[in-house]
């Protein structure tokens, strides 16, 4: 049993003050949330019969949330209830099957305004969620994982309310209360290779199949109001397919230096449109090499490495929908260094990062920035930590 | 068999509490209502006077009703105005929300030493002059009361800014945060 509060208190501030400067003076947010949530979970669990384990379990939470000032998202409760069943069978060495299955229900009374009247939608969403799950340890080097399932997951406050300037990106979000539950069948594989301190690969692919997928998307008209006008992006669903593969090769060239590379490809489309997915990642690859040097005294962790990756151009966007092409591909190389150093109290570990080393001027795809500005050029920063140790006596 | 029983009973309990500590919350239910916002403009309007009869000619409106809100103006005037003519231009903002409207050009006015409106044009023969002063030193202009000149007939934009400059007020348009910025639309016939 298990039982878990959450106090969220945030403060938004606009770079607009109030005209008057006596309110200006006090210094209120522009925008304040409260957000509380209890949370209790039981579960029960058996040991093996049969080497089977089963444990279930159900959970529930609560949450409230309360705003003051510039309306954004409503106020609202909700409440959501959980059951589920786990069955895991560890057959040998080689095989270990799992099956669980899962059944929720949300609801959602939301409080609003709305030409001076207070209104009170309710929402209730209920959905089942399964999994079925394979580890298959062929050999001692050689592991595969495979995973089939279905979840679904409800429409969050902001999707189906949001109606405001979202201030992290100078951007209108209008949210849709007729959205529905968003549903997934999904299947990942993964085939992992290890060999210790030589060989390290990792191939995953993946499939999901998605009804009422949830997204944001750009509206062709901006919003106006008397301080301008701003893009505005809508949340909207469809069916889609997302599918694509992940790739991390990590090689110990020798007992200093390690090779890491990894590569993520990503397709996504709308099947109710027949084109491309908005605001998907870019393919992209990257590679780093660092060289590990031998503790000496009271120094360890001494290690120096390189790293560049490459993000292609994102040329899978659907047609005629954003307000800017996507951005040109880029690519950006890094350094980092790092020493530990022990003292009679602690340790010291200092770290330097550089990040896009060649100072490129670049734009990514999924920055809502990219409209108006460029990425953070030439950085560098320095890390220090110091750890307390407490001495074994 | 008999954990699962208490299990069973747990649940029933916490179900019970979850629908049990609703009415505890009165403020959730009640929202603060958004029409207690003082900061919001939601109308402009300039105020012509053609200055060699002295007589009103028109007032070119702005007006966005739910503020910062996602529905569209409700009103966005062309400005119509002759050629070769000299006007006089008053600027009025409002916050129609409340009623009556709070009238934030008074405000401006307050706070003159901290405020500057900025007009640009686009595409048209028109000239403008700002006919007030703040109380800084040197004084600069705040734009409320204004003179606009016409040339000769033509099709393009006029656009209105108004900057919030605290402390910071130096004539430049490109000092501070835009309280207003609106481009109308204008003909000079």
């Amino acid at each position: 049993m298990q039982y878990a509060r959450q106090y969220n208190r945030r403060f938004e501030y606009d770079k607009h003050g109030p005209r008057n400067d006596s309110l200006a003076a006090l210094n209120r947010p522009d925008l304040s949330y409260e957000l509380t949530t209890h949370s209790a979970e039981l579960i029960a669990e058996h040991n093996m019969i049969h080497r089977m384990t089963c444990s279930f379990g159900v959970s529930g939470s609560y949450q409230f949330n309360t705003y003051t000032g510039r309306f954004f998202i409503p106020n609202y409760r909700a409440e959501n209830v959980g059951a589920w069943w786990i069955e895991r069978w560890n057959g040998d060495s080689i095989l270990t099957l799992e099956a669980g299955i899962r059944y929720d229900i949300r609801q959602m009374q939301v409080f609003m305004w709305e030409n001076n009247l207070i209104i009170r939608p309710q929402h209730q969403f209920r959905n089942f969620s399964a999994t079925l799950g394979a580890i298959v340890r062929y050999s001692e080097k050689l592991q595969f994982n495979i995973n089939g399932g279905r979840a679904w997951r409800a429409p969050a406050p902001n999707e189906l309310y949001s109606n405001g300037l979202h201030h992290g990106a100078a951007a209108f979000e209008l949210g849709d209360r007729n959205l529905e539950t968003e549903t997934a069948w999904n299947a990942i594989a993964t085939a992992t290779w290890h060999e210790h301190d030589k060989l390290d690969v990792s191939i995953t692919g993946y499939w999901h199949y998605f009804d009422n997928f949830i997204y944001a998307t750009p509206q062709d008209q901006p919003i106006v109001s008397i301080r301008g006008a701003f893009p505005a992006f809508r949340f909207t669903q469809n069916n889609a397919t997302l599918y694509g593969t992940d790739v991390q090769v990590g090689y110990h060239l020798n007992q200093h230096v390690q090779v890491i590379s990894k590569a993520a490809l990503l397709r996504a489309k709308n099947r109710d449109t027949k084109d491309w997915l908005i605001m998907m990642p870019a393919d992209r690859g990257s590679a780093g090499v660092n060289y590990q040097f031998s503790d000496k005294g009271n120094w360890s962790d001494l290690m120096i490495g390189c790293n560049a990756q490459y993000v292609n151009k994102q040329f899978r966007v659907p047609y005629g929908v954003d307000f800017a092409p996507p951005p040109n591909a880029y690519f950006l190389v890094g350094f980092e260094a790092s020493a530990n150093k022990k003292l009679k109290t602690g340790s010291v570990l200092t770290t330097i990062t550089i990040t896009n080393a060649l100072n490129q001027s670049y734009r990514d795809y999924q920055n809502r920035f990219r409209y108006y500005a460029d990425e953070i050029g030439f950085n560098v920063r320095l890390h220090v930590k110091y750890s307390f140790e407490i001495s074994k006596n | 068999m008999k954990n699962t029983i208490i299990a069973l009973s747990l649940i029933a309990t916490i179900g019970f509490n979850i629908t049990g500590c609703k009415k505890d919350d009165d403020l959730v239910d009640v929202p603060q209502p958004v029409v207690n916002e003082q900061e919001i403009i939601t109308s402009m309007f300039l105020m012509l006077t053609d200055s060699a009869t002295n007589t009103p000619f028109d007032t070119i409106a702005f007006r966005d009703l739910d503020g910062d809100g996602s529905n569209a103006p409700v009103q966005w005037d062309t400005m119509r105005l002759n050629a070769n003519t000299t006007y006089l231009m008053n600027v009025l903002l409002l916050n129609e929300i409340p009623n009556p409207a709070d009238t934030i050009s008074n405000e401006v006015a307050e706070e003159a030493n901290d405020h500057q409106f900025f007009y640009n044009t686009a595409g048209v023969s028109l000239t403008h002059t700002y006919l007030d002063q703040d109380t800084n030193t040197p004084p600069l202009p705040i734009g409320l009361v204004n003179k606009i000149r016409t040339g000769a007939a033509g099709t393009g934009t006029f656009q209105v800014v108004l900057k919030h400059q605290p402390g910071t007020k130096d004539g430049q348009q490109t000092t501070g945060n835009s309280d207003v910025d609106v481009t109308f639309q204008t003909i000079i016939q």
